[in-house]
């Protein structure tokens, strides 16, 4: 495809909203005033109108936070980690990865506040917060990850803004007022453009850093406890192979949306599908590895409190939701991948939502048998949890809002980076080198 | 009473780590856009007026 009618294809979806898109938003919409209505019901009536009680404290807001979390992990891997290692095929993948990132982020954090009940203890964190709470370390590093993540995301969007801010002339003029004022006055210039690789270039080292720590230390909630589950070393790289896993899965799903919806058959093609194929066969088979460890290493210490929760998870209460979770977390996306998922993007579409319903019940699995087995009260009492419409209400527009987020941004803004793939930007930085 | 377990200590790691970071990333952002603006001459930047 020549460049000339790549950057066409790529901008047009700016242009203009169809009428599918204006319903599919609308629908969205719909999801999050629900979600709304339910959270002002539960902020009015308190968190008795949750599922969770003593002793389980947390419910599916803290599930949906590490989940959300987790799902992040996908753009600062594509992205930053690709990046490192010169890895030319993650381009046209990059932003829509990014986008999952940036989008992703403020659902986690912001399901601790739905957590809270009130949005006004957030506030003890700024007058009260402790250095040695774990809690307080979630609060650094996710903060840190967010605000990293907009600012590499925004960084390697600059060029294509001020490409909007020139080439859409046609747009609304609030549109194109947008652009001119996120552009910050780019001018194209070779200079820019290499200062702007070597930055991208430092923050993909930072920001590699960055990933392994954020989940660490969301793991370490759970983990510095003395709650049986919970407290083990192998939760930190534990979350975080299964956070890679989640959001890998996550951008096939939307590498075959926007390709579809877009027409970018030419620049996301098969040949991307089965990179992140192979990836996935990788990251499914270390999820694997690390599952087994974790629960190995229980069941050879047979401490009596740890084997509650190991028996409630494998043949008691939450056998379904764990075996479930095997399922669809390994087998069947593995059998994708080996067999349809090789030249199919429907199967692949099909592991990516498989992988997705399986880490959100592997969260579930981590998270709330414990607590319905702590370690105090494992021989005198049984906790259960069963999330109300409410919760559910609030975790639906939670996804409702990415979504939306994200169908928006693909809207307004090129969804493929065009100056990391223009010839026209890669002649003007060595001619600048000569 | 240690510091280090005041209430309100570890509020200001979180603002300093963050204002950091901020400051770092706002003067990366400026000194990418000053990208080849000391290549253009003043006089082109004032506006020459006989052209």
């Amino acid at each position: 495809m020549m460049a000339q009618d790549e950057e066409t294809l790529l901008l047009a979806p700016l242009t203009g909203a169809s009428r599918g898109f204006r319903l599919f938003m609308g629908l969205l919409l719909a999801v999050m005033v629900v979600g709304a209505a339910a959270y002002v019901y539960q902020w009015a009536n308190g968190l008795g109108v949750t599922g969770m009680n003593r002793p389980v404290y947390f419910g599916i807001y803290i599930v949906n936070f590490v989940f959300f979390i987790g799902l992040a992990h996908s753009g600062t891997f594509i992205s930053a980690i690709l990046r490192l290692v010169g890895a030319e095929w993650r381009k046209p993948v990059a932003r829509a990865a990014e986008a999952i990132t940036v989008f992703s982020v403020p659902f986690g954090a912001g399901s601790i506040l739905m957590d809270m009940g009130r949005l006004d203890r957030a506030l003890n964190i700024f007058t009260r917060g402790r250095f040695e709470s774990p809690l307080l370390w979630d609060v650094v590093s996710v903060s840190l990850y967010l605000l990293s993540s907009i600012v590499f995301f925004y960084l390697s969007l600059l060029p294509d803004i001020a490409r909007c801010r020139d080439r859409l002339t046609t747009v609304p003029q609030w549109q194109g007022q947008m652009y001119r004022i996120l552009a910050l006055g780019w001018r194209d210039h070779a200079e820019q453009y290499r200062r702007l690789e070597k930055v991208l270039a430092g923050m993909a080292v930072f920001m590699s850093a960055l990933v392994v720590i954020v989940h660490t230390v969301v793991s370490w909630v759970f983990g510095m406890t003395l709650q049986p589950g919970w407290h083990t070393a192998i939760l930190g790289p534990f979350f975080l192979i299964g956070a890679v896993f989640s959001g890998s899965g996550a951008v096939v799903v939307a590498m075959a949306v926007l390709r579809r919806v877009f027409h970018l058959e030419e620049i996301l093609t098969l040949k991307h599908f089965d990179y992140m194929r192979k990836l996935l066969i990788a990251l499914t088979l270390v999820w694997l590895y690390f599952i087994i460890t974790e629960h190995l290493t229980t069941f050879y210490g047979q401490e009596v409190e740890e084997m509650h929760v190991f028996w409630e998870k494998l043949t008691g209460a939450y056998a379904i939701p764990f075996w479930a979770m095997f399922l669809l977390c390994f087998a069947v996306p593995l059998t994708i991948f080996l067999t349809k998922g090789k030249r199919s993007i429907g199967w692949m579409v099909a592991a990516g939502l498989i992988i997705n319903v399986g880490m959100w019940l592997e969260r579930y699995i981590v998270v709330i048998p414990t607590l319905t087995r702590p370690r105090l009260l494992s021989e005198l009492a049984i906790g259960t949890y069963t999330p109300t419409w409410i919760e559910g209400a609030v975790a639906a527009a939670c996804f409702a809002g990415l979504l939306f987020l994200y169908a928006l941004f693909a809207r307004l803004f090129p969804i493929i980076p065009i100056w990391e793939r223009s010839e026209e930007v890669e002649a003007l930085l060595h001619a600048g080198e000569e | 009473m240690n510091v280090f377990t005041a209430p309100g200590f570890g509020s200001l790691i979180v603002a300093v780590v963050l204002l950091c970071a901020a400051v770092i990333y706002v003067g990366l952002t400026w000194w990418i856009l000053q990208g080849g603006r000391e290549e253009v001459p003043p006089w082109e930047q004032m506006g020459w007026p006989f052209e």
